[in-house]
């Protein structure tokens, strides 16, 4: 029961010094797995293994044996449920690289002259963006479009939607 | 308790470890707003391999841009950057830019950028403005100014104000260029003023706003002429609304006034006809009255009037044939004295004109017999000196006649004998042409001549005198006497010839017996 008490003891201190001090143990490398298995969660771990394990012996007297197991599978279960989390939040990232071919808009501003830039509203995911557009064909004011290529981060080069 | 206490000591202290565990992960995951972006870098990219040449690299993916979206950030080993993607205004204002014709105008513009909204632009933008986005404004108004003075360079003032899309399309042209590497966009770019310093704008606007405050002034002045119009035929309305109402009330008074003066003058025609039915009986009584007073008028007084009137008429009439005849009577008389009296006078008139005109006809009578002896005494003495005349004309008549004979005779004379007979003419005057020049010489009472020579001398000067004389007429008249006289004679002898002649016939009267001796003339006056 000691060990037991001493392991929860030490886990909850580092725990609590890891949450403390942010990022003071990976300043070590220690994450491994892609933060699956951070000093944060093993000491978290640890901690909760000593307090079932002590509950167990204390409170329903458990065999060191079975307190063991007991500790053993709370901890890993926590474990479990913070790495299951970290993947959870991780696959929440948002797709930054939208591709922005074969969007469809309008002309907003015709272009002054052959060969020079007009604007193009485009609707794009559910919001509208403004392009400055070019085109092999004249496009009159109002006229629908879709994007054929990707000129630079502000310019697309558009064809008439017949 | 004793039991409780250490098992819930244990169960407090897991819940503590877990809410650490959970908000440890929590806390690690970053959200992005929408208008911000995360750049998170720290952790190494994928190796790429080069197809062509085997070397192997990594790319950029370990660099992360997350927007609008949360990510796990790893603390110490990731580090999480924002970018704020917050639109940003710009005032851009440029002076005396050159527009294509150019007229230099200022203009004032606005622009709106903000840094892109996709992955590349960040990064872009990232690289050159994470820590100094502040300045994104004036690093971005220098290069606007600049585009903004290049695409007005290419329009017209025209199109600046008016051609929003040529204006549009320009400035697309030059964010491309100039922004779009930066990682920024442009979302808006407009002028907000175009002034200029030579009235050139104002003078554009000037023909339009002189038509429209004309047409102002003209609607102005219409509807006020139509208000006015408006006004004048209401009052017109009501003058004649107020006409018709007092010439109402008037009418009204008036059938008032007749009804009440009829209502008042009933009682008082009522007795005046009474009154007149009255004074018609009394005039018929008055008639009655008069007519028999005139019948006793007739009886009484007119019939011995005319009685009385016929008598006097009678003696009046008697008495004025009378007075007739008397005046008849007189007037007889009268004209009778009259003209007796105008028979005397003119009878004496008579006489009296007849002595005067005996008395003038003798004075004329008078007068004729004189003049008539007056002119017959004046005939008769003109008669007389005619006749002297007449007969002093005849003389002088015959006179000349025989001089001009005796001359006819000479000058025939003279053709016979020609020179011969000028020449005895000559020398019939010498002698008085020698007297002549003498005569002074016969004024010289008394001369006395000292003289060796003796008195030779003075009749020397004679005919000196002479020969100078002749010298004169040769040189006036050019007659030389003196060659006249040696053809006459034939002779080469100068003065011999002539000498003879001049001194006899002057001698007498030149020549003085007291002066012969002697040659000084000596005027011995005293």
């Amino acid at each position: 029961m000691t060990v037991f008490v001493v392991l929860a003891v030490l886990g909850f201190a580092v725990c609590l010094l890891s949450f403390v001090f942010d990022g003071v143990f990976e300043a070590f490398d220690l994450d491994l797995a892609g933060g699956f298995l951070s000093l944060t969660s093993l000491s978290g771990g640890l901690a909760l293994f000593g307090l079932a394990a002590t509950l167990a012996q204390t409170s329903f007297g458990w065999t060191t044996l079975q307190a063991t197991g007991f500790g053993a599978g709370v901890g890993l279960a926590t474990m479990a449920g913070v790495g299951g989390l970290v993947r959870t939040l991780r696959r929440e990232e948002p797709e930054t690289h939208v591709s922005i071919l074969g969007a469809r808009g309008h002309v907003t501003t015709p272009a002054a002259r052959p060969g020079s830039f007009g604007e193009v509203n485009l609707r794009l995911h559910g919001t509208t963006v403004k392009r400055s557009a070019v085109s092999d064909s004249p496009l009159v004011r109002g006229a629908e479009v879709v994007v054929v290529a990707e000129v630079s981060a502000t310019a697309v080069r558009v064809e008439p939607l017949p | 308790m004793e039991f409780l206490t250490p098992a819930v000591i244990l169960v407090a202290a897991a819940v503590v470890v877990v809410l650490l565990l959970a908000v440890a992960v929590v806390r690690r995951y970053r959200i992005a707003g929408p208008s911000e972006a995360f750049i998170i870098t720290g952790k190494k990219g994928q190796p790429v391999t080069n197809p062509e040449t085997g070397k192997v690299s990594t790319d950029l993916s370990g660099q992360k841009v997350v927007m609008g979206g949360g990510v796990f950030v790893l603390p110490f080993v990731q580090q999480a950057y924002t970018l704020s993607l917050a639109s940003r205004r710009i005032s851009v204002q440029i002076r005396g830019a050159v527009s294509a014709k150019g007229i230099r105008l200022n203009l004032d513009g606005v622009a709106i950028i903000k840094v892109g909204g996709t992955e590349d632009s960040v990064r872009a933008a990232a690289q050159r403005f994470l820590h100094q986005q502040d300045e994104i404004e004036s690093f971005t108004q220098e290069v606007l100014a600049g585009s903004l003075r290049s695409i007005v360079g290419t329009l017209t003032v025209d199109e600046i104000i008016r051609d929003r899309a040529a204006f549009a399309s320009r400035v697309a042209e030059e964010a491309e260029t100039s922004l779009t590497n930066q990682g920024l966009v442009l979302d808006t770019f407009q002028i907000q003023d175009v002034t200029d310093d030579v009235n050139y704008l104002r003078d554009l606007g000037r023909p339009e706003a002189a038509i429209a405050a004309q047409n102002a002034a003209i609607a102005e002045a219409n509807s006020q002429q139509e208000s006015q119009q408006a006004e004048a035929r209401a009052q017109e309305k009501i003058s004649g609304a107020t006409r018709d109402l007092h010439l109402r009330q008037a009418e009204f008074k008036a059938e008032t006034d007749t009804a009440q003066a009829r209502a008042a003058a009933a009682g008082v025609l009522a007795k005046a006809a009474r009154d007149q039915e009255v004074l018609l009986e009394q005039e018929r009584v008055a008639e009655r009255q008069a007519a028999l007073t005139e019948r006793q008028l007739d009886t009484e007084v007119r019939k011995p009037a005319d009685a009385r009137r016929y008598d006097a008429e009678q003696q009046a009439q008697a008495r004025r044939n009378s007075e007739i005849y008397e005046a008849e009577a007189k007037k007889a008389s009268d004209i009778a004295n009259a003209e007796a009296d105008a028979r005397r006078v003119e009878l004496s008139a008579t006489a009296e004109a007849n002595r005067i005109k005996l008395a003038s006809e003798a004075d004329a009578q008078r007068v004729r017999v004189a003049g008539q002896a007056e002119l017959d005494r004046r005939t008769a003495l003109a008669n007389a000196t005619r006749l002297e005349g007449e007969a002093e004309g005849a003389a002088i008549r015959a006179r000349g006649e025989a001089e001009a004979e005796t001359m006819r005779l000479r000058a025939e004379a003279f053709e016979q004998y020609g020179e011969a007979a000028v020449a005895q003419m000559v020398v019939d005057a010498l002698p008085r042409v020698a007297h002549e020049l003498a005569a002074p010489m016969s004024a010289i009472a008394d001369l006395t001549v000292i003289s060796t020579d003796g008195a030779s001398q003075l009749s020397r000067q004679v005919g000196s005198n002479l020969t100078e004389t002749l010298e004169v007429v040769k040189r006036t008249t050019g007659v030389d006497v003196t060659e006249l006289l040696r053809n006459l004679t034939g002779q080469p002898g100068r003065a011999d010839q002539p000498r003879p002649a001049t001194a006899q016939q002057p001698a007498p009267p030149a020549t003085d017996p007291a002066t012969e001796p002697g040659t000084v003339v000596t005027p011995d006056a005293g």
